[in-house]
């Protein structure tokens, strides 16, 4: 295996905020894997990202490219990297080809070439009935996907999604995943952020899990959930009337329990035995006179990992 | 270089896409020509062309001066641009007007060469000149037809002017020279006309005869031709409201991800900001020249040779590009890069004279527009529908070429201090 990507203590401080939103970031990845970089908002994943498109300069440190120094060579990483922007990145009173066109030109393709590309991507993300229209009349979904296409128009050698799936439909993002799959299995590295623990799981090779600038955690999954250790997570839903904060206070409280957080009308326990916890959990419940509507037992998840890592749950 | 030209091209497609963008562009500008042409110069239609204007002239003078105002009117030169009928009958010529056969009639009054060379003078008299009578030369303009009928009165100006001008200077020199008998009476006419022609160079300005106009609406700027002034002028006006739009979606493909996204393509800065420039300029190239062509096609505006006019608009549109640059530059957010350029692009307009003849505005005034492209471009317009050539408007070419050098720079300097 080769390492296309290579990160080495990079570090990014934004002036004059002073805000240090990427801290000694070190992580690899290989060829043709699909590694995500799994954080909450404000982590430091676009920026990392931003820094591995040469589009901010790396207050220390440096990141390779296909071979190629983001800081000294930004042209010949630029050529070998597909980008598809957190922020849909189109001109709507262009058409959906139109769009490919002029992005296909700024990497230099041209005549017959380009056509038959973006006939392939139109075809790849599923817009070849709607080239000609303007993408202002396009929903958010097919928008995205369009996004996509851009950064995969001159076949790169890594293409970054930066939380491609934000905003959309449950279809359109089960639609999105698909094809990045589809999109890996034919050879595609990947580079994906996002914060749902979900798409991580479902698509990686490989996580780092981002928190405050920091990588806290990198490995398979199976790597990361083995440093929960053999604990399981619990999770409480309650009614919609019900405050989930003095539950939580209280269960922190009762042996076994490792970890509890709090999402909307949620409680979420990481415990050793699932089982051997629950009947404790359900009586401190009634003393307080809290609904509890209905109970999981799940097998660790990167949640689970990163709520261990920083006693915080991914979505606040 | 494509890149350079693609960003470009994207920009003036996305421009001409834009329903608002093309208002502002082409359909505001034509509709305001017209609006104030109507509104100041009492344009309403019906103009009738610019070639085979129909015109009447009625001759009552017996002597010289009124055959060779007939007989300009009959000129060759002429015979395109008017289609005229000479009658003795002014009262069928006035009825013609009145009917909207005619755009005007002129009537030569009786007393014409009499009020230029007195009759008395050839007899030796000189107090011919001092009793000669006033003359006046009445245009009957039809009011629905106010440009054509406007280019009838600047002929019977021009003539008349010339011919009074010549006339004042020559009458004291002519009756002296009858007086000592060096000059024989009936050569007094051609000789005093000849230097009458010299004398009027040494500004003689006593103005024997006058144009009676006689429109329904009063024309307050005598022979101003607001149609002509105004189709430049707007064209100008809503430039600058373009190019600033332009300048405005440098900062708003920040805000729409396409600039970064433009930058992580391999393209150098420079190459994004050559395009985005580019793009600025070919749009503002685009609009003039569809306004000019729609102006001398639909509203006859004469602009004057090509040769004159496209080095004009060039310029016109380098140094308007260059403010555009300077407004993106200075900005920090789209939406005030939009307001700075309203209020820019109106400060212009007032300041240059574009809702106002220029030529009426206080000097002061005038030597400050000198900053904007269109006050620059004002001249060059206005001196090249008077009929200038490209040596008369090598000033104004100069003006906004240096205006775009300077501003460029400008643009560039606060650029680096902004965003490096
Ligand atoms: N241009 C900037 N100037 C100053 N601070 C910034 C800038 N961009 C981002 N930050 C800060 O840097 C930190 C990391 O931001 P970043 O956008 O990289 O996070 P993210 O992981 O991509 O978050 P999200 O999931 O919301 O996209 C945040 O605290 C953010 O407020
Ligand atoms: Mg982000």
């Amino acid at each position: 295996m080769t390492a296309i990507v290579r990160v080495q203590n990079l570090s990014k401080r934004y002036m004059p905020e002073n805000v240090l939103a990427v801290d000694d970031v070190s992580f690899e990845i290989q060829q043709g894997e699909i590694f995500s970089l799994l954080g909450p908002n404000g982590a430091g994943k676009t920026t990392t990202i931003s820094m591995l498109s040469c589009l901010l300069a790396p207050t220390a440190g440096d990141a390779f490219v296909a071979g190629h120094s983001v800081i000294r060579e930004p042209m010949a990483v630029k050529r070998a990297i597909g980008v598809v922007p957190q922020e849909i990145a189109l001109y709507n009173v262009l058409s959906a080809r139109e769009n490919l066109v002029f992005w296909g030109r700024m990497y230099g393709m041209g005549g017959r070439e380009l056509s038959r590309r973006v006939d392939e991507v139109l075809q790849q993300v599923g817009l070849a009935d709607r080239a000609k229209s303007r993408v202002g009349t396009f929903s958010g979904g097919m928008k995205r996907r369009l996004n996509i296409a851009v950064g995969l128009l001159h076949k790169p050698q890594i293409v970054y999604m930066d939380e491609p799936t934000v905003g959309i439909d449950p279809q359109s993002r089960r639609n999105i995943l698909d094809m990045v799959k589809e999109l890996n299995r034919e050879g595609m590295t990947v580079l994906y952020t996002t914060h749902y623990m979900e798409e991580a799981q479902e698509l990686s090779h490989r996580v780092g899990i981002m928190d405050h600038g920091k990588l806290i955690a990198l490995g398979t999954q199976k790597e990361l959930t083995r440093l929960v250790g053999e604990h399981e997570t619990l999770r409480l839903h309650l009614a919609e009337d019900q405050a989930a904060e003095p539950l939580a206070e209280a269960l922190r409280g009762v042996p076994g329990v490792v970890r509890v957080s709090t999402a909307d009308h949620e409680i979420v326990l990481i415990v050793p035995e699932a089982e051997d916890a629950l009947p404790p959990v359900i009586t401190k419940a009634n003393e307080l006179g809290v609904k509890v509507r209905s109970v999981d037992i799940q097998e660790p998840t990167l949640e689970a990992v990163f709520l261990h890592l920083t006693g915080r749950a991914l979505r606040d | 270089m494509r890149k350079i030209l693609n960003v470009a091209w994207k920009d003036l497609v996305t421009t001409f896409r834009d329903p608002t963008a093309l208002i502002i562009m082409l359909a505001a500008p034509y509709a305001l020509t017209l609006v104030m042409a109507f509104a100041f110069g009492g344009l309403s239609g019906g103009g009738g062309g610019l070639s085979g204007i129909p015109v009447f002239v009625v001759n009552h003078d017996g002597g010289e001066f009124g055959g060779y105002l007939q007989q300009t009117f009959q000129s060759p030169d002429l015979a395109d641009l008017l289609d005229v009928t000479v009658t003795a009958d002014e009262a069928a010529a006035r009825a013609a007007v009145d009917a909207n056969k005619a755009a005007a009639a002129v009537v030569i009054p009786a007393d014409l060469s009499e009020s230029i060379v007195p009759s008395g003078l050839a007899s030796g008299d000189p107090s011919a000149l001092a009793n000669r009578p006033q003359a006046v030369v009445e245009v009957y303009a039809n009011p629905d037809r106010p440009i054509s009928a406007g280019i009838v009165r600047g002929i019977v100006d021009q003539f008349l002017s010339r011919v009074s001008a010549g006339a004042a200077g020559g009458q004291v020199a002519v009756s002296q020279l009858i007086a000592s008998g060096l000059l024989a009476p009936q050569e007094a006419l051609t000789k005093g006309m000849e230097i009458g022609e010299r004398a009027a160079r040494q500004a003689t300005e006593t103005r024997l005869i006058a144009v009676k106009g006689e429109t329904a609406a009063e024309d307050p700027q005598g022979g101003f031709d607001w149609l002509t002034y105004m189709a430049p002028s707007m064209a100008i006006l809503f430039l600058m409201f373009t190019v600033s739009n332009g300048g405005k979606t440098l900062l708003a493909e920040r805000d729409w991800g396409t600039l970064p996204r433009l930058l992580a393509t391999p393209t150098t800065a420079f190459q994004v900001l050559g395009g985005k420039v580019c793009g600025i300029y070919l749009t503002g190239l685009a609009q003039m020249g569809i306004l000019l062509v729609a102006s001398r096609l639909m509203l006859g505006v004469k602009y004057g040779p090509l040769s004159a006019v496209v080095p004009v608009t060039l310029a016109l549109v380098a140094a308007a590009t260059g403010w555009a640059l300077v407004l993106a530059a200075y900005a920090r957010t789209a939406g005030q890069a939009n307001q700075m350029g309203t209020i820019l692009s109106l400060a212009f307009g007032g300041l240059a004279g574009n809702f106002f003849p220029r030529q009426a505005l206080p000097q002061w005034i005038r030597t400050a527009s000198l900053i904007t492209p269109n006050a620059w471009g004002l001249d060059a317009f206005n001196k090249l529908t008077a009929g200038g050539t490209l040596g008369d408007v090598l000033v104004p070419i100069a003006g906004l070429l240096a205006l775009a050098v300077v501003l460029f720079i400008a643009a560039s300097v606060i650029f680096r201090r902004q965003y490096a």
